[in-house]
């Protein structure tokens, strides 16, 4: 009687952020990951459901540093099965520079719901071009001159709370939600 | 009776397990029993959640004081609803006690405080790393088991009163210590009878039962039963096997409780147990793992058996968490507190021992006396050498007579001495009555019966030669059957004669 008993398996979401280094020794890029991971480590301490939940990895690409991976520190050697597709979410951070230059090192899941943040000076102008050169899929591509990652890690907590409270949503649908637009507070973006 | 959006005096913002943020506001006049709330949005796009909170509002006032007040201690409740420009924005309810908060230090803002869900029960490892206030071992089965009686009791409080909790998990549990308590946050998925249709169909992750899965979109008091049992085998099967459903269970929990959680995991919902028998058997557990165990019945099927066959031992026996099979032979076989039956091998007759133990005492009982047969042997017997067949046939060993009777043991007087009427040519015997005619003599040979015994003899022998393989040896052993009675019969003529 025990071998007909299944219980539901938990289906995580997996949040995958790469960092744009381009080359530079104090990039904008480093400034905006450092106080996201800082909140993960935080959040995922305050809430230990969430590594049953959520996968997050901060990473500089291939071969580039991990500036923040949740299984390796708070997975305890749980073993983790494959992801759907639907439940990935991809972000990029970086200056249009950088994510150009580095496109192919990063290694972004190709058919991932993405979102781009472009910081620096030429965040603006490189709006449209960046955001045309990614292969086609649902992303959103926003323009940060403001030097500051505020906005970004309140974007990427508020996305992390909606991956993990709502599983009915795909992440696509977090990416072109309108209720992400509202909170863009004025910056440009595009999405398609 | 509603309030006002505008009305409200917000202390603080608090961020909640769901998420989104909530905010403790200084109690309106007349609602819950302190002076500070919580106040929380509807969630935008549910619908059906303000008619559902409206009716669970109803609920917690029609019942009777007494039973508000546990209501009150058990859950964390709606309230009152709240509006803003006529339209129904949000609800209170009212606050968790501090003690359901933990607290913890985090990597980069030091010391926080979050409200203590279940989950922090089940990952004692986390809590332990991030300097928790409460840590409950995984081995603790008496705590785990009576958290798990609380909130059975709880649910239990709503189910007979016809109300689905609907959104059981482990972020809708609080808990505390000392004494060990648990609070349950009611929602909008909590329905009480008539607002059924209307509850979202939300469950919380690896909580979903089959029948959801399978489409149904109501939540019943069916499907709280299986959440019920997903968090229970959750709470007791922590750092356990995952290798199968119920694999982290066994070894922790005894045979009864493996049967409810079959029963509570599997998709028929009529079978799950209710709230109430989860609780009753918790209860149970806790006072038998607090005092000594007790042993009710010890014994083997089948009661006596041959040795070296295999045997079952059942048993009945409450508390214990440890249970240890002693054989008459001096064997010692530990038993998975799980089992509840164990068979071995019967080596030798005698009592056997069931020890069973916890961390209060040891209890003992020995079984019947078992016997042990050995199966039966077949001794062979000696059968004597029988020799010819002739001598067996007739009881008279034939070579002494034909010694005594007839010069040697030939037949050869057979050839022709039967178309003669004269007697057989007798060796000279002593004292041998003369008879006055041949006559005399002829009469005392039963011609018939000698000619019927050739007849005999020849007619069996005919046959087995037509027969076949066994012919020449029968005819021997036929001939010699002959000649002994032939002897025989002579020597009662012999015998006549000399009377």
């Amino acid at each position: 009687m025990t071998a007909g008993l299944e219980i539901e398996p938990i289906f995580r979401v997996r949040i995958d952020i790469r960092v744009a280094l381009g080359g530079l020794i104090s990039p904008p890029g480093l400034e905006y990951i450092v106080p996201l991971t800082k909140w993960m480590n935080d959040e995922f301490a305050r809430r230990p459901i969430l590594v049953d939940l959520l996968e997050v990895a901060a990473t500089g690409g291939r071969g580039g540093a991990v500036y923040f991976d949740s299984r390796a520190d708070y997975g305890h050697g749980q073993m983790y099965d494959g992801i759907p597709a639907t439940r990935v979410l991809s972000i990029v951070v970086g200056t249009g520079a950088a994510i150009t230059q580095n496109l192919e090192s990063l290694e972004v899941d190709s058919q991932a719901p993405l979102l781009v943040w472009l910081v620096g000076e030429d965040a603006l102008d490189s709006l449209f071009s960046v955001h045309h050169s990614q292969v086609s899929r649902t992303r959103r591509t926003v323009a940060d001159p403001s030097l500051s990652p505020e906005l970004f890690v309140e974007i990427c907590r508020g996305l992390v709370r909606a991956a993990v409270g709502s599983p009915a949503e795909t992440c696509a649908e977090l990416i072109e939600s309108t209720a992400l637009s509202a909170a863009m507070r004025g910056l440009g973006y595009v999405v398609s | 009776m509603s309030i006002e959006l505008a009305d409200l005096s917000i202390l603080r913002t608090l961020e909640v397990p769901e998420g989104f943020p909530v905010s403790e506001i200084k109690a309106p006049k007349g609602v819950g029993r302190g002076f500070r709330c919580l106040y929380r949005d509807f969630v935008p796009g549910r619908s059906g959640s303000e008619e559902n909170i409206r009716e669970l509002i109803k609920f917690r006032r029609r019942l009777s004081d007494k039973d508000r007040r546990t209501l009150d201690s058990m859950f964390l409740w709606p309230l009152e609803i709240v509006e803003s420009h006529g339209a129904a924005v949000g609800y209170i309810t009212g606050i968790l006690p501090s003690r359901f908060e933990e607290s913890l230090h985090t990597p980069h803002s030091g010391q926080a405080k979050v409200a203590r869900t279940l989950d922090w029960l089940n990952r004692p490892a986390h809590a332990r790393a991030v300097e928790a206030s409460l840590v409950v071992e995984p081995e603790d089965t008496v705590s785990r088991m009576t958290y798990c009686a609380q909130i059975a009791r709880a649910v239990h409080f709503l189910h007979s009163r016809d109300v689905v909790f609907g959104d059981i998990g482990p972020l809708r549990v609080v808990w505390s210590s000392d004494p060990i308590d648990v609070v349950l946050l009611a929602s909008e998925c909590t329905s009480s009878g008539t607002s059924r249709s209307s509850v979202p169909d939300i469950h919380a992750p690896g909580m979903r039962p089959p029948e959801s899965v399978r489409g149904q979109s109501v939540q019943d008091i069916g499907t709280d039963r299986y959440k019920l049992a997903v968090m229970f085998r959750d709470i007791l099967g922590v750092d356990g096997d995952r290798s199968s459903v119920l694999a982290a269970l066994s070894g922790r929990i005894d045979h009864d409780g493996i049967v409810l959680f079959e029963n509570g995991l599997g998709g028929t919902s009529e079978l799950r147990p209710s709230a109430l028998d989860w609780y009753e058997y918790f209860y149970s557990q806790i006072m038998s793992l607090t005092t000594p165990p007790s042993i009710g019945m010890f014994g083997a099927v089948p009661g006596h058996g041959l040795r070296n066959q295999y045997i079952e031992f059942t048993w009945h026996a409450a508390g214990y968490r440890e249970l240890v099979l002693e054989t008459p032979w001096g064997e010692v076989h530990r038993l998975d507190i799980s089992e509840s039956k164990h068979r071995l091998m019967l080596k030798q007759s005698g009592q056997f021992r069931l020890t069973a133990s916890n961390r209060h005492g040891t209890t003992e009982r020995l079984s019947d006396v078992v016997y042990a047969f050995d199966p039966p042997t077949v001794r062979f017997v000696e059968v004597p050498e029988l020799g010819g067949v002739e001598k067996a046939m007739t009881g008279l060993d034939s070579t002494i007579l034909s010694d005594r009777v007839v010069e040697g043991a030939e037949f050869s007087w057979l050839d022709g001495g039967f178309d003669a009427v004269a007697s057989p040519q007798l060796p000279p015997l002593p004292d041998l009555p003369q008879f006055a005619s041949a006559g005399v003599a002829l009469e005392q040979v039963d011609w018939q019966g000698l000619t019927s015994v050739i007849d005999d003899v020849m007619r069996a022998a005919d046959t087995e030669v037509r027969g076949g393989v066994r012919a020449g040896r029968d005819l021997r052993t036929s001939a010699a059957m002959l000649v002994s009675r032939v002897q025989s019969l002579a020597s009662r003529v012999v015998n006549a004669r000399s009377r």
